[in-house]
């Protein structure tokens, strides 16, 4: 079922002060429709579906990391069906080729008797990705994922094509089995908006996970939305205003990851080999304003980028030897610098 | 610069840093307060133990505000951070600060213009609300830390801290002290002038009296002219004193000769009269014998043995004195007297056919007959140095007599002041006596003389007696020998002598110290000896052993054999060279054997 109401007018550039605040209401809305829907087929993790949806709106790609089990696969099934989509899944594993994520030439009929070469397209034509056990491809597959995430184009025997929008990849990897896994590279994890850890079910989300998803009756999530309306929304959420000192402070942020700024914290300069790169940061604004509208507020807080500070840094924060032999946990590094980094 | 508008996000700004700059005053004067409560109680402490601290410690609290002030105002965060920090206090996220950007910077953003407008309606409020978002930090610790100090600075001010010197009133001298110290100055100026016709004193000695008497003089004009204090007319008898006691200093100098050069003397019999004058100190004696000397080498009937002696004696002394360095007039004039006569000597030889010719002699006798002069002279100025000694005590007594005789009941409030600020007088307690001041308060009888330093206590407590000072106990008049128990004799001070010779009681009394002890010898630190080695003298060790007989007999017993090796064999262990613990050894060695070996012979 799609939405019904397309208000395009509360989002447009020259609406006034009070249907700005309309718009906002209606994203917020329509957010909050997605989120329903999804609780329709994932239970629990508010948060990571609150994660999930935020990079999807701010046109970020997600990389999500838990054990296997917990519902990753379900929740980017149920997200494409929520948002009535088209959905690709590529499953990893170490003889997956490029040609077989992104298509690949064949010899077809014409319809004239004359063969000719056609391109096959992939499973990254679609508006939602997903790629399963990402770290389980080569390292030549996951590459070939490096164009379409960031171009959002593929280009094949000289020929350049343009995926659908939106254009969404969910990947997932498991942390624990690492035996016959390539770990992704700095730039393939760079591509990705966010990195999400899935935790594993409190007790009464498993109750309800038992009660639910074990009977004759199936499940099917209702479409909530449609590509073109989470294209409006996904620009309405680039409008937030930011201020000056706010975007100093994400850009402290930045700086102070990196070991050889004078600004980052001891733990930093210990444990990390190098820091985030400047797409971080347009990640890191990007997601603040997504939070900023979620709150209702016109222009993005400190709390904003504080909330979205986590998924966007932690695997951008290339560890050195001695930091991944003491541990050093992502998380912690990045609590670290926003211990150190002050507003104004 | 532009100052901002009123309802503009930067005059909201300017709040903010300053309710932040009023807040950091309020931390660092909390943080400093102690410190400051701290350096109060210590002053607090130096005054009651009697210091005073003086006014400018009223400034303190004035500086110690300013400063607080100043430290704020310099770690005043900027507009930026100041409104984060109430945005913070508020749960604004960041509102104000995001709308005092947008104004700032003139954003035409609708969002950022939506922002601000929202912001501008919430204004009010806020700034109503600014002093609960950003309360000023007093606790009751706080609040405690920071007026403490102003607190204990106040009851500082009311004790009288920092009330600072009370200057003492000027006491200027009232008409019986002037006319005492009139009639002392007359007196000592004319004391003065007598001296300027003693016999000795060399002209510029006595412009010196002569300018005493005149300073005399006019100190009495002045103090009937102008006025004087107490403490003007003390200092100026204290500094004609002192120019008294220079001039006697002056004239008691006198030709000295070494100890040596004395007991070189002392051994001739031509000089032996001599030697004791100098050591004794009487120089008209000692001028005397050098007279006497002098006419014994110039008589023409004395023997060629007795001329001899007299050179020897010179020589000898001559010798020792330049042995030990003594280039004093004696020791001068001897050797002059001893190169004649050693002249003399040699014309008596070279020209035995003119008698009486005797240039030598002359030489010798007139050298002595110099020394002799100078001894008298030295005699007379130093009769002359104690008259002068005695007006320097005089003078010095005089002051503390023309105030001392009246107390001055307004000098005693004065003795909280500072002692270095505190006017000179009489009535108020000297760490030391003042030389010529009679002791105020001496209670109990001290027999002058006894040797004892005084029945009573000076109350003025010092037990150091003072040239010129009157004995505590000592106001009596004798004389006798004291074992003295005084710390240091001094000269003038008739009690606590090592020797009897003092005089107790007003007059001035004259110590003896036995200063011409000859040294002993220097001993060198770095003595030595040598031993030379003597071969063949002396005794040996020899030891002799004596051969014992030795029976063979046809039969021995068993129990002999073992026996009789044993014993020689400790017979041989006495001419071994073993050490005695080793010996023992080997001789309870020889106990087991033998036991043995009386066992085998019982079997």
């Amino acid at each position: 079922m799609t939405s019904a109401a397309q208000p395009a007018e509360l989002f447009s550039a020259s609406a006034a002060a009070t249907d700005l605040q309309a718009g906002i209401t209606h994203f917020n809305a329509r957010v909050q429709a997605l989120r329903a829907g999804i609780a329709t087929g994932i239970i629990g993790n508010e948060e990571l579906v609150t994660d999930v949806l935020v990079a999807l709106l701010c046109h970020g790609h997600v990389l999500l990391e838990g054990v296997p089990g917990l519902g990753k696969t379900s929740l980017v099934r149920t997200l494409s069906q929520v948002l009535g989509v088209s959905f690709g899944r590529v499953q990893c594993t170490p003889d997956l080729m490029p040609a077989d994520i992104l298509g690949t030439h064949i010899v077809s009929d014409d319809g004239a008797g004359r063969r000719v070469m056609r391109f096959e397209r992939g499973p990254v034509f679609a508006n939602l990705l997903l790629v399963d056990e990402i770290n389980r491809a080569t390292p030549k597959t996951q590459a070939a994922l490096l164009e379409v995430m960031q171009e959002r184009q593929v280009t094949a025997g000289g020929e350049r094509m343009q995926v659908p929008s939106p254009f969404f990849v969910l990947a997932t990897q498991n942390p624990v089995e690492m035996e016959g896994t390539y770990p992704l590279p700095e730039a393939q994890l760079d591509r990705f908006a966010f990195k999400l850890i899935v935790q594993f079910p409190e007790a009464d989300e498993l109750i309800a996970i038992a009660q639910r998803t074990t009977g004759n009756s199936q499940f099917q999530p209702l479409t909530v939305m449609d590509g073109a309306e989470l294209e409006t929304l996904q620009e309405f959420a680039t409008r937030p205003a930011i201020s000056a000192p706010l975007a100093r402070y994400c850009a402290n942020l930045v700086l102070a990851s990196h070991p050889n700024r004078p600004e980052a914290p001891p733990e930093i300069k210990r444990h990390v080999a190098y820091g985030a790169s400047p797409r971080a940061l347009q990640t890191l604004v990007r997601a603040a304003r997504v939070h900023c509208l979620l709150a209702g507020r016109t222009a993005v807080s400190a709390d904003d980028v504080r909330r979205v500070a986590k998924p966007t840094l932690r695997h951008r924060l290339i560890r050195t030897f001695e930091g991944e032999a003491a541990g050093a946990v992502p998380d912690r590094l990045v609590e670290a610098i926003l211990a150190t980094v002050a507003v104004a | 610069m532009s100052l901002p508008l009123p309802n503009s996000f930067a005059h909201l700004a300017e709040r903010a840093v300053k309710r932040q700059v009023m807040i950091t005053a309020v931390r660092f004067a909390a943080h400093t307060g102690p410190w400051f409560l701290c350096g109060c109680l210590v002053a607090g402490v130096l005054a009651f133990s009697g210091l005073r601290l003086g006014w400018w410690l009223a400034l303190t609290v004035p500086l110690w505000a300013i400063g607080i002030v100043l430290v704020a105002w310099v770690r005043r965060p900027a507009a930026g951070r100041a409104l984060v920090l109430w945005d913070d206090a508020a749960a604004r996220a960041q509102g104000f600060l995001n709308a005092w950007d947008f104004e700032r910077s003139g954003a035409t953003d609708p969002f950022a213009r939506a922002h601000v407008a929202a912001m501008r309606l919430a204004v009010p409020r806020a700034v109503q609300r600014l002093a609960q978002d950003l309360p000023l930090p007093w606790s009751r610790d706080v609040v405690g830390r920071v007026l403490l100090a102003p607190l204990a600075w106040v009851v500082l001010a009311l004790s009288g801290v920092w009330t600072g010197v009370q200057v003492p009133p000027v006491a200027h001298l009232d008409s019986a002290e002037r006319e005492r110290f009139a009639a002392t100055t007359t007196a000592l100026a004319a004391e003065a002038q007598r001296l300027t016709e003693l016999a000795g004193l060399a002209p510029s000695e006595k412009i010196s009296a002569e300018e005493l008497a005149k300073r005399l003089a006019e100190a009495k004009v002045e103090a009937e002219t102008k006025g004087l204090t107490a403490h003007e007319a003390l200092a100026a008898m204290d500094r004609l004193a002192k120019d008294a006691e220079k001039l006697a200093a002056q004239l008691a100098e006198a030709p000295a000769a070494s100890a040596a050069l004395l007991d070189e003397l002392a051994k001739h019999a031509d000089t032996a009269a001599l030697a004791e004058a100098l050591r004794s100190g009487d120089l008209t004696k000692a001028a005397a014998a050098a007279a006497a000397l002098a006419a014994k080498a110039a008589r023409t009937d004395t023997s060629l043995e007795e001329q001899r002696r007299l050179e020897e004696a010179l020589k000898a002394a001559t010798a020792v004195a330049t042995a030990a360095g003594d280039k004093g007039a004696v020791a001068k004039a001897l050797a002059e007297a001893q190169v004649g006569l050693a002249k003399q000597a040699q014309q008596l030889t070279a020209d035995q056919a003119k008698p009486g010719a005797k240039p030598g002699a002359q030489q010798a006798s007139k050298a002595l007959s110099s020394l002799a002069k100078s001894l008298a002279a030295s005699a007379t100025r130093k009769q002359a140095a104690k008259q002068v000694q005695q007006l320097a005590q005089r003078l010095r007594a005089g002051g503390g007599k023309v105030l001392a005789a009246g107390a001055r009941p307004g000098n005693h409030q004065k003795s909280n002041a500072p002692v270095s600020n505190r006017p000179f007088t009489p009535s108020a307690k000297p760490s030391m006596p003042t030389p010529g001041a009679k002791a105020k308060s001496a209670s109990g009888s001290g027999k002058p003389g006894s040797g004892k330093a005084g029945g009573g206590s000076c109350a003025d407590g010092s037990n150091t007696p003072v040239p010129g000072t009157q004995s505590a106990g000592g106001s009596g008049s004798g004389s006798g020998t004291g074992s003295g128990s005084a710390p240091t004799p001094v000269p003038g001070v008739g009690v606590g002598l090592a020797k009897g010779t003092g005089r107790g009681g007003t007059k001035a009394g004259r110590g003896h110290i036995e200063r011409s002890m000859a040294p002993s010898a220097v001993r060198s630190t770095a003595d030595g000896g040598t031993v030379d080695a003597a071969q063949g003298v002396g005794d040996s060790t020899t030891r002799t052993v004596a051969g014992s007989e030795h029976g063979e007999d046809a039969v021995v017993a068993v129990s002999a054999t073992p026996a009789a090796l044993i014993e020689a064999e400790e017979k041989a262990l006495d001419a071994e060279p073993l050490p005695l613990a080793r010996r023992e050894q080997v001789k309870r060695y020889f106990a087991l054997l033998r036991a043995s070996a009386e066992a085998v012979d019982a079997q």
